[in-house]
């Protein structure tokens, strides 16, 4: 039978251990900062590593991903354009094609489906390598080596995430662009350069550093998230249940980061995007 | 004057010293009461028998868990636990250490594993540091696996390429737990010839803890005997005189 201190001391427990969690991220978080720091001051001579490791990141998540993303980008582009040339002129709002192709692909879609999809192939290959290097006393001789963990593992791990996430992000906005058109051109046959036209020119400086901001935002996150769970895994068993654990988290915080913070940042800061939150 | 009083107690005679070390995990005493202390030039065997916790025993040695035990732990004079983590880092940066599973980083060949302490912490250049590997490499006869990666190597291998990581940085302290497990007769000798090559060098400590009989014989160093919970050791490491057991 249940009873009801069992519900409340399990509520406590989990509860405990989200604060837990939270701390213990944030801790990650800026032992991470002050190790970049540390190593992108030029009289730091130790570490020789970093850019090796960065480079392997940059690899694995940016560049083995390009392919798929560039796909994906292609498709939802095209699907977009295809379904806003068709139907827009039928709600008398064929001019503002520009503006929701911006909205909707560049800011909106692109980051997110980005955000899914790196999470989903390198994040979770990630907390994986890392739950099994811990498993396997490899995060234990890099510490019996006087190599701290966050110095060799996370930092490289999330300025290469940081980056890729940036790169992939733009590069899902130019395919889903000029691709999307091309797709459309070909099944529809539109006038592309016009279109082309249309799309770049409705897009503002300001969307360039939107979509450069929830690049960083989404790089950190996964890779704080991912690492943390990796890091955190006690036994063999742990492995595979932390590895859906950080891709569940990870959704969790971008989704609160993106419904708090940016939309109350950003709100504040640029009036001209008032009228995008609403 | 707090500088004077860190550099007395780094200067302290015993580099690693234990005192009193009772350990036990979810109610299982593993030892009880241990102490012994170790000075520059001391090399000691620990004859322990399998599963009795001998990993738990020489991460505690090592400093790499604080949480396991009671007791005192000293390295360079000073409790452990009082150090700084970055501190701890770089008085590690001059021990080696080989695992009983050799923990080769997975996802780095032999070369980079070998490589991997000297491009952390040392300030020598890529190419000098390269130099150094490959002239290990040559006397380690690994030049044929150099650039497999650890999944791909024998047991036997990777122990050695686990023993190479260890000494590449020229250590003062040298811990090794299980250094002959799953090795050949051939490698056996190659290692244990290592191991009392690095002891011969001054101003050197070694901690070996293993099961094996016949490396303790082989490697000549005193011995201690890990028996009902308890270490007895040899005369000059510690006040119990019963070796008869």
């Amino acid at each position: 039978m249940i009873r009801f201190f069992d519900i409340t001391e399990n509520a406590g427990n989990v509860m405990i251990n989200l604060y837990r969690n939270v701390i213990h991220m944030i801790y990650l978080w800026s032992d991470t900062i002050v190790s970049l720091l540390t190593v992108l001051n030029p009289f730091y001579k130790g570490n020789k590593s970093f850019r090796r490791q960065v480079s392997f990141q940059i690899l694995f998540t940016g560049v083995e991903a390009f392919w798929l993303i560039g796909v994906i980008a292609l498709l939802c582009g095209g699907t977009v354009i295809i379904q806003a040339i068709n139907n827009m002129p039928n709600f008398g709002v064929g001019e503002y094609f520009g503006k929701l192709f911006k909205i909707f692909v560049v800011r909106e879609i692109g980051p997110i489906v980005t955000f899914l999809l790196v999470m989903g192939r390198s994040g979770t290959a990630l907390t994986a390598y890392l739950g099994n290097m811990r498993v396997n006393k490899e995060i234990t001789a890099l510490e019996a080596m006087g190599i701290q963990p966050v110095d060799y593992l996370v930092m490289p791990t999330f300025v290469g995430m940081v980056l890729s996430m940036i790169c992939l992000n733009f590069y899902f906005a130019i395919i889903a662009i000029i691709g999307g058109l091309a797709v459309a051109e070909i099944i529809i046959h539109i006038p592309y350069m016009i279109y082309l036209q249309k799309a770049f020119a409705s897009i503002s400086m300001f969307d360039v550093y939107f979509i450069l901001g929830k690049s960083i935002i989404s790089g950190m996150v996964i890779s704080i998230v991912s690492c943390f769970f990796g890091l955190s895994v006690n036994n063999i068993r742990e492995v595979s249940m932390v590895v859906i654990k950080s891709f569940v988290v990870c959704g969790a915080i971008r989704i609160v980061i993106k419904v708090i913070v940016i939309a109350a940042f950003f709100r504040v800061l640029f009036p001209e995007a008032r009228a995008f939150f609403g | 004057m707090k500088k004077k009083k860190r550099n007395k107690e780094v200067n302290s005679r015993y580099l690693i010293e234990l005192k009193n070390v009772t350990c036990a995990i979810e109610q299982n005493l593993l030892c009880e009461n241990v102490s012994f202390a170790l000075e520059l030039g001391n090399h000691l065997t620990i004859l322990w028998k399998d599963g009795l916790g001998k990993s738990t025993f020489m991460e505690i040695c090592t400093g790499l868990t604080n949480v396991k035990y009671q007791g005192t732990v000293n390295h360079y004079g000073k409790n452990i636990r009082h150090y700084a983590n970055d501190i701890i880092m770089k008085l590690r940066s001059k021990t080696g250490f080989v695992f009983q599973s050799s923990a080769l980083i997975s996802n780095h060949n032999v070369f980079d594993n070998i490589a991997l302490p000297l491009r952390y912490h040392s300030q020598k250049t890529n190419r000098e540091i390269d130099r150094i590997v490959n002239e290990l490499i040559i006397m380690y006869q690994l030049e044929k696996i150099q650039n497999l990666l650890p999944e791909m190597l024998t047991t036997s291998q990777s122990k050695i390429v686990a023993v190479a990581r260890a000494l590449v940085v020229n250590p003062n302290i040298l811990f090794l737990d299980e250094p002959s497990l799953g090795l050949d007769h051939e490698s056996f000798d190659f290692v244990v010839d290592r191991i009392k090559e690095f002891a011969q060098q001054k101003n050197t400590i070694t901690l070996v803890l293993t099961k094996s009989l016949s490396l303790c014989k082989a490697l000549q160093f005193p011995v201690a005997v890990f028996y009902k919970k308890k270490l007895t050791l040899p005369n000059p490491f510690g006040e119990s005189k019963n070796n008869e057991n």
